[in-house]
């Protein structure tokens, strides 16, 4: 008889601890058509920092895309809804993707712009003695004595003490060329970091204004600044040579040094994204990103449509014997 | 909870004291000190309404280590216990995460009925919690872990059922904690440098350490709840623990996390 009611009270324990789950979270969505609908434009709604910035009224997306959606749609439908939602903003860190179909939704920032690389004209440059810190830095001293670095992945780590190791070789250059043109963004720690060795005082870049809440205004704004590394400072002529697919965190890079006096940039406007990102997953699995965040410069500027370099010059498609930009840059240290 | 559920409870551990309170068993004071080992499986269940509310579940495996002591005036235990479980949801095929839980725990009790066959022992706990979950797939949201360190009230009924058998219930109840989670509302960073207008690339790295910033929060902020039932034979026991967290960082955006776990301990 005990030993009955000690199995009775373990279930009803164990029932009981359910229970208290199943009343405290709170049950899942469903994964029809509207609830994903809804689901898709309350994120937007409640976390996407730029609507203002990207003059796009949400209400009125909704005004006109919600009454394409119910429930007897088919996904692909669906898909192409919340798709024309996501290119509506134009903004390359939002983008919807179905992995099951292999399809998705981005803002093509690049499509009208020149390329403005060539990585053979690169290799002109690049050769000879060339070294590299770790996965990602490559770097050379011209015959100029000018120090040349290409940077492409802001995924690639980078460290203090590559950047020490990299910065003491070319201590004694005239200046140096930071092509960091087709990055495409990674880690703006990395970026952070980076433009940490290129100055020899603390200087204010501008603020991030980061969504902080679920209401219209629910923003906070973090001051942002550059201050000097611990280790090897460079502060000779740096040229910084950008196109359109510098993004993400080479937009970070460029905030950050944009304010040094010794820094000057050459090349094609950028592709900007300076907002922090956030991803996740819908109820049905469809993979999303949104900004939840925006820099803005000391002047004011508005960094996520792009940056325009101090010096603007396109690559001569034409032309196979060298980099326009490359012999700008080195024009302007010499 | 159903306040049915509520009084169902209450009156069944009544029960206990009413029918355990006459027995025929003769009374045999404990003393039980040792370091123990525990193995089991786990389940596990987690919703962060900043993110979706879409719950995951998973199951895996959980283990700990301690050390103990009970006798008839005092408990005290001291232990490790991590466990971990692959976390999915039945709603689609591609959020799929790990999930790592640790926790180390000290607690002290002190016997209100001592030489009585049902033993009932009262005291604090003191547990550091720090639950971790990696997405893989996804990219900077791939990444989040929820840290508490939480003074509770404790208690357990201990009751011998025969010459072999000893069966305990406890029960702990979190009353204030310093806790810390790695995401604000939107972003990956917590919400307090974000509020605070602190955040920057430079100290990203710092800014996301546990045990850093840590900020107190009182029971209905951040709740945590435990409750284990053992069945001890000799220096062998099995138990059935549950617990609960919750915390409110964001109104109506609260995380929840919760583990259901069965192991088997021995103490040598």
């Amino acid at each position: 008889m005990k030993n009955i009611s000690l199995i009775i009270i373990a279930i009803i324990l164990l029932f009981g601890n359910t229970s208290c789950e199943k009343i405290a979270l709170k049950s899942n969505p469903s994964v029809d058509n509207e609830s994903i609908y809804d689901e898709y434009w309350k994120i937007f709604k409640e976390k996407y920092a730029m609507f203002d910035a990207k003059n796009v009224n949400w209400e009125e997306v909704k005004n006109v895309t919600r009454p394409l959606v119910n429930n007897t749609i088919s996904q692909d439908s669906l898909f192409s809804v919340l798709a024309s939602m996501t290119i509506t903003l134009k903004d390359g860190h939002t983008v919807l993707i179905d992995y099951e179909k292999s399809t998705g939704a981005f803002f093509d920032l690049e499509e009208g712009y020149p390329k403005n690389l060539n990585e053979d004209l690169v290799k002109l440059y690049l050769k000879g003695d060339v070294k590299t810190q770790g996965d990602g830095l490559s770097y050379v001293t011209l015959d100029e004595n000018i120090g040349y670095i290409t940077y492409r992945d802001f995924e690639k780590e980078v460290t203090n003490e590559m950047m020490d190791a990299m910065l003491t070789d070319l201590k004694d250059t005239k200046g140096i060329i930071l092509d960091v043109r087709g990055n495409g963004g990674g880690d703006p720690s990395y970026a952070a970091l980076m433009a940490s060795h290129f100055t020899d005082s603390e200087k204010d870049t501008g603020f991030e204004r980061f969504k902080t809440g679920p209401g219209k205004n629910d923003f906070t704004d973090s001051p942002a600044k550059i201050r000097p590394s611990s280790g090897v400072n460079y502060t000779k002529p740096v040229m910084v040579l950008t196109n359109r697919g510098c993004y993400s965190a080479t937009t970070t890079l460029i905030y950050s040094m944009n304010p040094l006096n010794h820094v000057k940039f050459i090349g094609g406007r950028t592709g900007g994204g300076s907002g922090s990102v956030a991803d996740g997953y819908l109820a049905n699995g469809w993979y999303y990103s949104l900004s939840t965040s925006e820099f803005i410069d000391n002047d004011g500027l508005h960094l996520d449509d792009g940056f325009d370099p101090d010096i603007m010059i396109d690559l001569d498609e034409d032309d196979l014997t060298k980099d326009e930009i490359i012999e700008r840059a080195i024009e302007e240290i010499l | 909870m159903e306040k049915s559920k509520v009084i169902i409870i209450l009156f069944l551990l009544f029960r206990i004291t009413q029918m355990y309170g006459q027995t025929d068993a003769p009374e045999r004071n404990i003393d039980d000190t040792g370091f123990f080992l525990s193995l089991g499986a786990n389940y596990t269940n987690f919703q962060d309404l900043k993110y979706s509310n879409v719950q995951m579940q998973g199951i895996g495996i959980a283990g700990g280590l301690g050390w103990h002591k009970l006798t008839e005036k005092q408990a005290w235990e001291a232990s490790l216990n991590i466990h971990y479980s692959n976390q999915s949801t039945s709603l689609n095929s591609f959020a799929d995460a790990n999930a790592i839980n640790a926790n180390l725990k000290f607690s002290w009790m002190r016997n209100l009925k001592q030489h009585s066959p049902l033993k009932i022992y009262l005291g604090v706990a003191l547990d550091s919690d720090l639950n971790f979950r990696q997405d893989g797939e996804l990219g900077n949201n791939s990444f989040y872990y929820l840290q508490g360190n939480t003074v509770s009230a404790q208690g357990m009924l201990r009751r011998k059922l025969n010459e072999k058998w000893d069966i305990s219930y406890g029960l702990s109840i979190g009353l204030l904690s310093m806790a810390k989670e790695s995401t604000s509302f939107a972003f990956s960073a917590p919400q307090e440098y974000l509020e605070s207008g602190e955040f920057d690339y430079l100290s990203a790295d710092d800014v996301i350490k546990p045990f850093k910033r840590l900020q107190f929060e009182p029971i209905g902020k951040y709740t945590r709840l435990e409750s284990k039932l053992a069945v001890h034979h000799g220096k062998w026991g099995l138990g059935y623990l549950w617990n609960f967290t919750k915390y409110r960082q964001i109104k109506n955006y609260e995380v929840g996390t919760a583990a259901h776990r069965v192991t088997a301990t021995f103490t040598f």
